[in-house]
């Protein structure tokens, strides 16, 4: 099970929560897995192709994803993956 | 005949008043002169604007041009720090140049009511050795972060949303710019007055943001560089996200890449 935490503007699909855990075993599971968990945040998250939003950072262990060779990495117990938007508040 | 004192000299009461972080080690007396001969321009005074020139002008900065329009509406109140409910419906730049002077009257303010447009911005920018952005709407964040970076000018960018924030030091060349790290806004936030903020929130990434410009402006300590630094006050997480240049960014994806090895 990995830990996945999400920034505010995605705790409505979860109840309102800040986190979840959930049964990955590899980055590229991590939308599909979660849209089933909590239904609507895919379309927060994704453009129309299934893309993470050029908006968003999904960040593994405080790496970026979109900076990692392979989404197929597997994922460990101990993994903690954070989802945060672009905000602009002052 | 006058002697005109050098902008940068440190007066006797200089010496008294930031005797404290002139005795940080690193710091000393020449990073003390160096804030003094700084300039800093702040877009939007707010929650995160006015905390942080708050903190620059306290710290000895020697010049700040602050940039918001409109005047004081009470919703600011939970989190501007020296701003009252005496103030309402005064100019925002007028009240906070009042109050900054309070704190350093040799400290030199310009005021502009208005915020970060297409035909201020490149004048702006030029004012000033760094700029700390707290705008509240993406597209005066990313004209902002074009300017910064065609001027190859530092800025430290801070936002928050709820009790949720980061900070990040952009050094045009050496670091990610705002277009690297979020190529687009999200499509939620279509004004102002999208984010809800509790007073906490806000004055964290203010007092890191100002920091990470004494940094910058004073070679101390080690800046926020390729860091996105996170923090949710509701859970206590923070996190330092590693953020890299794109190659391909349509704003600093042609500057030559000046990042320091092992730094």
């Amino acid at each position: 099970m990995s830990t996945i935490f999400l920034a505010t503007p995605l705790r409505q699909y979860n109840a309102n929560q800040p986190q979840i855990r959930l049964d990955l075993r590899s980055v590229a599971e991590l939308i599909p897995a979660l849209e089933k968990a909590c239904p609507g945040i895919g379309e927060r998250l994704c453009d129309q192709t299934g893309a993470i939003k050029r908006s968003v950072n999904v960040f593994l262990n405080n790496e970026n994803v979109r900076d990692l060779k392979t989404h197929e990495i597997v994922l460990s117990e101990r993994d903690e993956i954070h989802i945060i938007p672009a905000m602009a508040g002052g | 005949m006058d002697v005109i004192p050098n902008k940068s000299e440190l007066t006797e009461f200089d010496l008294q008043r930031y005797e404290r972080q002139i005795r940080l080690q690193g710091f000393g007396k020449e990073a003390q002169r160096r804030l003094k001969s700084s300039s800093v321009l702040v877009s939007r005074v707010g929650g995160v604007g006015g905390t942080a020139a708050m903190n620059l002008v306290r710290a000895g900065v020697g010049k700040l041009v602050l940039a918001h329009p409109g005047c004081i509406e009470p919703e600011y109140l939970n989190r501007c720090q020296l701003l009252f409910p005496a103030d309402l419906g005064r100019s925002f730049v007028d009240v906070w140049a009042e109050r900054l002077k309070s704190i350093n009257p040799d400290v030199e303010i310009v005021t502009v009511r208005d915020s970060v447009n297409e035909s201020n911005v490149a004048g702006l920018v030029a004012q000033a050795d760094l700029i700390v952005d707290g705008a509240p709407l993406f597209e005066e964040r990313y004209l902002m972060n074009r300017e910064a970076v065609a001027q190859r000018k530092p800025l430290c960018m801070g936002a928050v949303f709820g009790l949720e924030g980061y900070v990040t030091a952009i050094v045009p060349g050496e670091t990610p710019c705002l277009a690297c790290i979020y190529p687009e806004k999200p499509e939620y936030w279509t004004n102002h007055k999208v984010f809800p903020v509790i007073g906490p929130a806000p004055v964290i990434v203010a007092a890191t943001a100002a920091m990470e410009a004494i940094k910058l402006l004073t070679g101390f300590g080690t800046p926020l560089k390729n860091v996105l630094w996170f923090f949710d006050l509701e859970t206590n997480d923070s996190r330092r996200f590693r953020v890299k240049r794109k190659s391909g960014c349509p704003v600093c994806g042609g500057l030559p890449d000046h990042q320091h090895k092992g730094g």
